[in-house]
This record gives structure tokens, sequence and C-alpha cells, in this order.
């Protein structure tokens, strides 16, 4: 399954936000097999969205407790913001995130 | 140079005459008294944060409240924050809030186009001038409050456009921070600082190498935040200095979830982004802090304290491209 953050906007500020979309998300995703994360056309993420959205749902796969999930089409600008959750959650950003 | 002076006029208001210095809450506070109050505002008031403190959120008895802006020359987005918190702050309680405009038509119109009159409560008066949306080429963010989530929501569209419509040319390198800031920064205001008048924001571009970015809550300010895991914390200059470094915070969930990084974030940002030159200043409580990047490099850091305290977190940022 394949989300497109970008039908929702191309700025994602804040952690409240980053809860409500995990939570918009959460039962579409939970019977998959596996979920693609697509940042095609977003503009900026901010570290608290991030860490409260990809940051959490990430943390939660691992977990088992949602689908295998990776990302695409990854900004240099929401990178920074989405590897500092990831570190910060000891995730291995490499394997998510393409050089 | 005018003296301070209290007097009784014959419409038995008390006024404060102001002299081009510094206004404490308790000078305004003990000229409370009468049917009425006036403030009345320097010329140069608007142009730095701290003369700001001439609108403090002190609590006054008057029912009335007059500010006379007729002689500012210069206004910015901060000191718009500062207007509009107070006149929110008031009408709260009750309090009626006439504004009487700058005499500048300038800044009249500045203060009309930034929209600080936008959703103003009834018992709050501010003339504005009639402009045309041409007139707003340099609003980046008109004078908007923070109240719930659907406002962070529309900021979030709004930044979109935004970076669309101004970032482009010289300032296509300022975009990423700037809009780095106005997020991770509205996230602080609607989280930490929430209160009965919420947040506000405001943001201008200068010609086509300069933006001013305003943020401010009326919460409890950064000191006191941070005072609730580092009570040690007791000087305000040091307690804001601290809530910049990663991993500082107070939030509840923060043993659970890795919080605390907004403002690390929003300087790693400028450095990633090699800002030619970048400055953050944040006033709370006594608390003063400033912070500065000049093409991809930390070039000041310090907190220190004052005598004036301000309540809630006011927070300043600037982007040049030279």
């Amino acid at each position: 399954m394949r989300l497109m953050l970008a039908e929702h906007g191309i700025v994602f500020s804040t952690r409240d936000r980053g809860r409500r979309m995990l939570e918009h998300f959460e039962n579409a995703i939970v019977d998959a097999d596996s979920v693609v994360i697509d940042l095609a056309g977003v503009r900026s993420i901010s570290y608290s969205f991030a860490d409260a959205f990809i940051g959490t749902l990430m943390t939660r796969s691992l977990a088992g407790e949602l689908p295998p999930a990776e990302l695409a089409n990854v900004s240099e600008s929401a990178s920074r913001s989405i590897k500092r959750s990831l570190d910060n959650r000891e995730i291995d950003v490499s394997r998510l995130i393409p050089a | 140079m005018l003296a301070r002076t209290r007097r009784d006029s014959p419409a038995g208001r008390d006024e404060l005459h102001t002299v081009p210095g510094y206004v404490s809450r308790s000078m305004l506070a003990s000229f409370v008294a009468g049917d009425g109050f006036t403030i009345r505002v320097p010329p140069m008031a608007g142009a730095g944060p701290g003369w700001g403190e001439v609108l403090g959120l002190a609590p006054l008895d008057a029912p009335e409240i007059h500010i006379d802006l007729s002689a500012l020359r210069f206004v910015e987005p901060l000191f718009l924050l500062r207007l509009r918190a107070f006149m929110d702050w008031h009408a709260a309680r009750g309090h009626e809030v006439v504004v009487e405009p700058p005499a500048d038509r300038d800044v009249h119109m500045y203060m009309s186009r930034m929209g600080i009159a936008d959703g103003l409560p009834d018992s709050c008066t501010c003339p504005t001038l009639p402009h045309r949306v041409r007139d707003r080429r340099d609003v980046l963010i008109p004078v908007r409050c923070l109240l719930n989530p659907d406002d962070s929501d529309s900021l979030d569209a709004e930044l979109g456009d935004l970076l669309n419509a101004h970032f482009d040319g010289p300032l296509a390198r300022l975009g990423e921070a700037f809009t780095m800031s106005a997020s991770e920064l509205t996230d602080n205001a609607t989280t930490h600082g929430t209160s009965a008048t919420g947040g506000y924001v405001a943001a201008q571009r200068y010609q086509r190498n300069r933006c001013v970015l305003a943020i401010a809550d009326t919460g409890i300010g950064i000191p006191n935040h941070i005072r609730q895991v580092e009570p040690w914390l007791q000087d305000d200059g040091q307690a804001i200095a601290r809530a910049t470094e990663p991993a500082i915070t107070a939030a509840d969930d923060r043993d659970i979830t890795p919080r605390g990084y907004g403002y690390q974030h929003i300087i790693d940002t400028m450095i990633d982004t090699a800002v030619p030159q970048g400055q953050l200043r944040v006033w709370s409580g006594s608390g003063r802090f400033e912070l500065t990047v000049r093409n991809g490099h930390q070039r000041l850091k310090r907190g220190r304290s004052t005598v004036a305290r301000t309540p809630g977190t006011w927070i300043r940022i600037e982007l040049a491209t030279r």
C-alpha cells in the first residue's frame, strides 16, 4: 500500500498533526502486507511532525504492531527531519532513506 | 525628551508620558486609576522587540485602555504581535481597548496590510486603511492567532503557498530555514505555550533579500517550562539557552518520545542550508537569548537576564541573503 503524503499538503508542522495523520492512516494500513510512505511533492516536514508520524509509525512497525514500512521520494529537506527522529529512536536510517 | 509625569486630565484619565526609554510593567501598573488609561507609544517602539515592554500584559483595572500610536514611525512584525496580544488579553478580561493609529500613513498602511485588526474582538477598536491585494506582496504571514489545531493546519497550507510564491530567486536559499522555523515554533507555541489567548505569528519579506518571522505565545514561558525538569536553573537567560539544546523538554511524554529538538532543528537547518545570515532571538520571563548563524556556522549564542519580565514567549527570526 502506498500513501501519498502530498495529498494532505506540502508543509507539515506540528506534532499534533503528525499524531492525527498516523491515526488517519492507521485503519487503512493495519491489514496491509507492507506500506510505502511516498513523500513526492512534499516541501517541508518539521522534526516534530516527522517524529509523531513517521518516527512513531516506524517504531510500531518494527514492533510488529503495524506492517513493514518504508519511505520513498524523500527530499533532502525532509530527510533531515526524518533522520533526526529515526536516529533518536535508534532506528537504522540507512535502510529507510536512500543515501 | 519628555520627563515622566502623572497628571489627571480634565477627562479624568491618568496619562503616562513615556520617555524614549524602557517602561516597566511596574511603572505602568502604578498609573492605573480613573476612568481610562493611556499608553503613549514612542516613535521607534515598533523597531525593536524590547520596546514591546510598553505593552506588557500587566493587569489593569481601567475598563477602557487607550493606546496612542500616533507618534509611531516604524513597526515590525514582533511589535504587531505584542499589540494584538495586548488587545486580545484585555478584551478577554472585559476591557475596551481603543487604538489611535499612527499619524504616519505608511506605518498605518503597513499595519493594515499586515492584518492587525483581522478578527479583532468586538471590544477593541483599531482603525485600518483600505488596501489592495497587490499591496500585500511583502506580507508573508499576516498577523494570525493560533488557538486550535485547525489554525496550525491552515498555517501549514499558507506556508506551502509561501514557498512557491515568495522563496524564489535570491530568497530561495532562505525558504527551508524559514519554513522549518515557522513549523517548529508553531508546534512549540501550540504545545507548550497554551493559554486562553493562544499564540500569534506574523512574517514579512523585506525587498528580495531578507525576511522576518515573529511568533509568540502567552503561556507559562520557557524558563518556567524548563524549571519543571531542571529547577536549579533560576536564571531565566540560562534557562532559555538550555531549552535550545537537544532533548531538553518538560513535555509529559518525554520519557517515551524523543522530544525537545525543535530549537536545535531550527539552528541546524540554518547551518545545513548555509543561510548567509540568520538570527534567532527569544524573550521570555526575564531571560533574553540570541543566536546568530553566518554562512553555515554558528557565530554567537548567549543567554542573559534583565530586570524586565516578559510574560509568555516571544521569538523573532531574521534571515538574510547577505
